[in-house]
């Protein structure tokens, strides 16, 4: 290495102020001949610092998937239907004037007409305000149970996740248990074993059986984000396991799990819906839109307005939700953008 | 370097840092929820060297043979297997976690991947003042960001980056973010975790520059790892060089660059591309054979004996401490150490 380019540490006579260009200056060229293209020195940071000063926008995960989503029109006009049905759930009142329970059997079955946009059902009640106010049980349930198995998969995913240990592995073990069982062979077994069945039994049972899925997601992010560099750098700062968990890992963690308690929560409203069709879920006098289906089951030739309109409400509303959270997966995925 | 200039002259003593025996494996498990243990890849095993305050170790060797492993043990970032680190005369492989958190203000490190290193969630201010936050008394906090501020300026960035993320930031900004991180603590001793090899070449020189500019003014040791002999030669006041959790080489410049003694050295010396074309061809290439055997069953002997041009039957069967044979002037850890004057300069 005698060649005169090798890297040397200029000579000792260099003062401390002279000596940094210089040795850059060396360095930088050595290494340029090697890949024989013209020296660089200071050009990375000229331009570096050109970029840093001409972008004012603070920009982060949230605020960037929040500015796409406000563009996607897919991602509205779902939206819109999701805020819809929620408002139906709490103040039904404002859609309809009619009393859901004011029957007269004299309209039993009366196909939609002036009067009643979607008919009547069997009792002679209107379909279109049982409708509006069988949201409110499946929202409450969806939800309840979508929240509720999200907060509790998230945690136990992410102690599992980061710790690992007996608690990872007994805890894997039982979300196979779970995994195990059909979700609505499950919920029937379950609920039909139960004395009562209501909102709560419903709700309760849908998070027994989704928490695994959650838990396993996050659980895999927790472990992917928990070996990133910068978790190791805040741990070799001395940041506490709650302060590493805080502000390093659940931020960079917690999108996919957001994205799928969004599906769950459709999932949730299609599976109680399902449940009272099968007569374990919400029974009569309660309103909700598996009940509806369910009376119209045995009527389907003679009056398919008892089916098509519930039926198509559901549909809709579980599509809102199932594809808000793969815009929001999509929006959430910079690699997409 | 300024920095032979200014550099108190080193006196006998305590070390800043003295690593004995550090051994790290890694166990091989079996079963799902009854582990067996059925091997260990044995990624550290038993290095020792000294630090002193202000000084600049380079470790150097192919990947997987352990430089990272031994950085991050350092860190308690890996719980070491076995042996000592006394750091200040204290082992900080027996601290408690009360003791290890005052112990981390003063040993700290910088990454590899600049875009890895950064938590993209958290704006650069939020990435400097973290450590005071942790360590309220260092820094009040109605100084914090002026202080984050000066530090940004120290390292070359503008003092307005604070509010910026880190996607805003190329490669080379990154790492001088994470310089400024390690710098918050006024630590004795960085862990520089092969600082420069994701970076471009111009900018790796002004890294490195960077970096023993900050030795200078605050008289901070630097463990250095890296797998590029050049770079390792332009800040480091001594090398080690390590091969599948050993070191087999270590001494100062003069010693690993002109007067290497191991064979492993050596063929990293000849490997090193030497940009003038006159005289390149009278250069000893030593090419090595075989691929790094597998760290959970090392070979008998010496590590190094199945890819070595110069293995005998000795070196199958008596492992090679690492001592001073010949009288070299540093230790080598082959049977048969010899300067050979073609490779290298």
């Amino acid at each position: 290495m005698s060649d005169g380019t090798e890297v040397r540490r200029p000579s000792e006579g260099d003062t401390a102020t002279g000596t940094e260009v210089r040795a850059e200056d060396q360095f930088a060229q050595q290494h340029a001949e090697e890949a024989a293209a013209p020296p660089a020195v200071g050009a990375g940071t000229a331009g570096t610092a050109a970029a840093v000063g001409d972008s004012p926008r603070q920009a982060s995960l949230w605020g960037d998937a929040w500015g796409e989503l406000r563009r996607s029109p897919l991602f509205i006009a779902c939206a819109l239907v999701a805020l819809t049905i929620v408002a139906m759930a709490i103040a039904p009142g404002l859609f309809t004037r009619t009393n859901p329970r004011a029957c007269s059997l004299t309209n039993s079955l009366t196909p939609p007409g002036p009067g009643a946009v979607f008919g009547y059902d069997l009792q002679g009640c209107d379909l279109y305000a049982n409708i509006i106010y069988g949201a409110r049980p499946s929202i409450i349930i969806g939800f309840l149970a979508a929240g509720a198995a999200t907060l509790f998969g998230a945690a136990v995913g992410a102690i599992a996740g980061y710790y690992g240990g007996w608690f990872d592995a007994v805890v894997a073990r039982i979300a196979d248990i779970v995994f195990a069982v059909p979700l609505i062979l499950g919920g029937i077994v379950i609920l039909s074993a139960l004395p009562s069945r209501g909102v709560w039994q419903i709700a309760l049972m849908l998070v027994l059986l989704g928490w695994p899925q959650i838990m396993r997601l996050m659980r895999s992010q927790v472990i992917s984000v928990k070996e990133a560099d910068y978790v190791q750098a805040a741990r070799a700062l001395g940041a506490s396991d709650g302060r590493i968990m805080a502000r390093h890992i659940l931020p960079n963690a917690i999108a996919p799990v957001v994205v799928y308690a969004t599906i769950y929560i459709g999932v949730v409203i299609g599976a109680e819906a399902t449940l009272t069709f099968l007569g374990v879920g919400l029974q009569l006098p309660a309103i909700s839109w598996g009940v509806l289906l369910s009376e119209a089951q045995n009527r389907l030739l003679q009056a398919p307005h008892l089916l098509l309109f519930p039926g198509s409400i559901l549909v809709v509303t579980i599509l809102a939700f199932l594809t808000m959270g793969d815009v929001l997966r999509d929006a959430l995925d910079p690699r997409l953008r | 370097m300024p920095s032979d200039l200014n550099r108190e002259p080193r006196t006998p003593g305590e070390p800043l840092l003295r690593v004995e025996h550090l051994v790290k494996h890694f166990p091989l498990t079996q079963g799902i929820i009854f582990k067996r243990t059925i091997g260990a890849v044995q990624a550290v095993d038993d290095v020792s060297f000294e630090l002193r305050r202000g000084e600049t170790l380079g470790l150097v060797g192919e990947s997987g043979c352990g430089k990272t492993t031994t950085a991050k043990t350092l860190l308690r970032l890996e719980e070491p297997t076995s042996g000592a680190a006394y750091f200040n005369g204290q082992d900080i492989f027996r601290l408690s976690r009360g003791e290890l958190r005052t112990a981390r203000r003063k040993i700290q490190i910088i990454f590899q991947d600049p875009y890895a290193s950064l938590n993209p969630r958290m704006t650069i201010g939020d990435i400097i003042t973290e450590a005071w936050e942790i360590h309220p008394d260092v820094v009040p906090r109605a100084e914090r960001s002026d202080r984050a501020r000066d530090l940004l300026e120290r390292v070359g960035l503008p003092g307005e980056s604070l509010n910026r993320y880190p996607h805003q930031f190329s490669g080379g900004q990154r790492q001088r973010v994470g310089i400024a991180r390690a710098l918050t603590l006024n630590p004795d001793l960085i862990i520089c975790d092969e600082p420069v090899s994701a970076l471009d070449v111009s900018v790796q020189a002004q890294v490195i520059n960077l970096l023993e500019e900050i030795q200078d003014e605050f008289g901070i040791a630097y463990i250095f790892v890296a797998h590029d002999l050049s770079v390792v030669r332009h800040i480091s006041d001594r090398v080690a060089v390590m091969y599948l959790g050993r070191i087999v080489e270590i001494g100062d410049e003069d010693d690993i660059y002109e007067k290497a003694t191991h064979p492993y050295t050596q063929a990293l010396l000849s490997a090193v591309p030497v940009p003038n074309p006159e005289g390149r061809e009278h250069r000893t290439r030593i090419m090595l054979e075989g691929d790094l055997p597998n760290p959970a069953d090392p070979p008998s002997g010496c590590r190094f004996r199945t890819r070595c041009f110069k293995a005998q039957e000795k070196c199958a069967e008596e492992d090679p401490a690492l001592i001073d044979r010949s009288g070299h002037g540093h230790p080598s850890a082959c049977h048969f150490p010899e300067v050979l004057l073609s490779v290298g300069s």
